[in-house]
């Protein structure tokens, strides 16, 4: 430390070369240290423990270890209950996700436009992310009869509630990226005679582009949790068209049935782990 | 006459997007002043009530402490120290964020069980705290903080743990302000990690008692629902501004 002190900045100055290399070993280590904790705490709560699911999704686990090939993942997939979910969960996603995020451009392009009723509209547009879940969910059964919640309606309600809930922090993401657009773009394109629509579609939707990639990741792993209100609406057992991958797990989990719901998990991270990994080397090769 | 028409459709979108977000708030407190007696049911009639909110309460800001303090130190040390495989750590804990519960619920439970921590309070605070959530959204904050603020509090002698809490979450403030909410929220709402991790129904927090309630009973729905909103609509009151800004840091790099 008495060194650094002297020299000043540890790995910009001109010092000698042993001692530059020592420092940045320390740098080194500190950084590991600093980042420890989170990779201990994802590694044994999450990493490893999933390596102990894909052993029990092929019949190695709970003291049983005949490997059963893929056995158990053939039956899941010929599970209606599996096939349901599965199949509720992923048009949740599809309809949700761009759903979401063009509201949310929306709702910001509007909020960047300067009319009136943008301070109000700016102070309460977080409300519905912080409301409790409970408490929404009274004021809609209140609101809808429940007829109407017990039909193949409920998925309707459900998207709702979703974009209701999450369209505000998706819209404080487009604002922030659009206020960091300089506007002399915008001036240029004006002078070069481009209209609004042709500046909204070859300068504001480009660069946009990193607010849409962190949006699209938020409303990803939101849509997953719409299990909530599913589960606060319709309970255990809700109508079929609401019936998510979380209410199939906690019939099993009930079961104690560890094959299935490992092979389940394992089935479901597959298309998320491929999509993930190739996005992160694309961009990779990109940079 | 365009340009007004224009302009009053704005309006009328952005003043529709507020009444969606405060509607509901309203009808709550509408239907709390039309039923005062919902008060004393609430208080004095039903301690489990305000034994789970206490109770609740405390895990939250368990897992919301600890989160922010994993958060901080991981997303400084992607964002600012020069670690071996640092792409590859990112990574991981950015293929973990994306995982749903639905696929993390079953791992965590075998690990809980191996560990005997299942139908504790821990099951429900652990996972939740290492979360990778919280250091991806700090790392994209300090990345977006110029060196130099960090050099010259090193220049200064700063060890690192001083130069984290004095210097680099103060400066990154909003992005930690989002953390704290995000989560804490997130906490206060969860549903499946009790459903499954804990089997004494007696430990269930108030986000799953909730739905055991009557809800015929309006005095006591009413007052009760109202009263669970309390916590995070007094977190949002207080950290707003800083969760609006916490997006342009993130985003800038």
């Amino acid at each position: 430390m008495q060194q650094s002190k002297k020299n000043g900045p540890i790995w910009t100055n001109k010092i000698r070369p042993a001692k530059r290399l020592s420092l940045l070993k320390r740098r080194v280590l500190t950084g590991g240290l600093l980042i420890l904790p989170i990779l201990l705490g994802t590694l044994i709560f999450f990493v490893l423990p999933f390596a102990m699911v894909i052993g029990y999704s092929f019949g190695l686990g709970g003291g049983r270890t005949r490997f059963a090939g893929f056995s158990i993942y053939e039956k899941l997939l010929q599970s209606g209950s599996f096939l349901l979910a599965a199949g509720n969960t992923i048009k949740f996603l599809a309809l949700g996700v761009p759903l979401l995020l063009a509201m949310g451009l929306a709702l910001a392009l509007l909020l960047h436009g300067g009319f009136p009723g943008t301070r109000l509209c700016g102070r309460t547009i977080l409300l519905p992310l912080v409301l409790p879940i409970a408490s929404i969910v009274m004021v809609v059964e209140w609101l809808i009869p429940a007829p109407v919640l017990e039909s193949s309606s409920a998925f309707p309600v459900l998207l709702a509630l979703y974009l209701w809930k999450n369209c505000g922090y998706i819209t404080v993401l487009f604002l922030a990226g659009l206020s960091l657009i300089p506007s002399e773009l915008y001036a240029a394109a004006a002078m070069e005679g481009a209209d609004r629509p042709r500046q909204l579609w070859y300068i504001t939707l480009p660069l946009l582009a990193p607010s849409f990639a962190f949006s699209a990741v938020l409303g990803v792993i939101n849509s997953f949790k719409s299990y909530r209100e599913a589960f606060l609406l319709g309970g255990k057992y809700p109508h079929e068209s609401i019936y998510l991958l979380q209410h199939f797990l906690n019939n099993n989990f009930e079961n104690l049935n560890y094959a299935r719901l490992a092979a389940a998990s394992v089935l479901t991270a597959l298309p998320i782990v491929l999509v993930t990994v190739c996005i992160l080397l694309f961009q990779r090769r990109r940079t | 006459m365009k340009k007004t028409i224009r302009k009053c459709a704005g309006s009328l979108a952005l003043l529709s997007a507020a009444a969606a977000a405060l509607g509901p708030v309203f009808y709550l407190l509408w239907g709390c002043i039309a039923r005062p007696q919902g008060f004393f049911l609430t208080f004095l009639r039903t301690p489990e009530y305000l034994y789970k909110f206490w109770n609740s309460l405390g895990i939250c800001a368990a897992i919301t402490a600890g989160q922010l303090v994993v958060s901080c130190m991981g997303g400084l040390a992607l964002a600012k120290y020069p670690l071996p495989c640092r792409r590859f750590l990112l990574g991981i804990l950015v293929v973990v964020l994306l995982l749903p519960l639905q696929v993390t619920l079953t791992p965590s439970y075998l690990i809980l069980d191996r560990m005997g921590l299942l139908d504790t309070v821990w099951a429900l605070i652990l996972p939740a705290v290492f979360s990778p959530f919280g250091t991806i959204i700090m790392w994209m904050t300090f990345r977006g903080i110029p060196d130099e603020l960090m050099d010259s509090a090193q220049m200064d002698g700063a060890g690192p743990m001083k130069l984290l809490w004095e210097i680099m979450v103060p400066a990154g403030r909003t992005g930690a302000a989002s953390v704290l909410l995000l989560t804490f929220v997130d906490a206060w709402n969860m549903a499946e990690q009790p459903m499954v991790f804990l089997r004494d129904v007696s430990k269930y927090p108030l986000s799953v008692f909730l739905a055991s309630l009557d809800r015929n009973n309006f005095p006591l729905s009413f007052h009760s629902g109202l009263l669970s909103m309390l916590p995070a609509v007094l977190l949002l009151l207080n950290f707003r501004e800083e969760l609006m800004e916490g997006g342009g840091l993130m985003l800038e790099k």
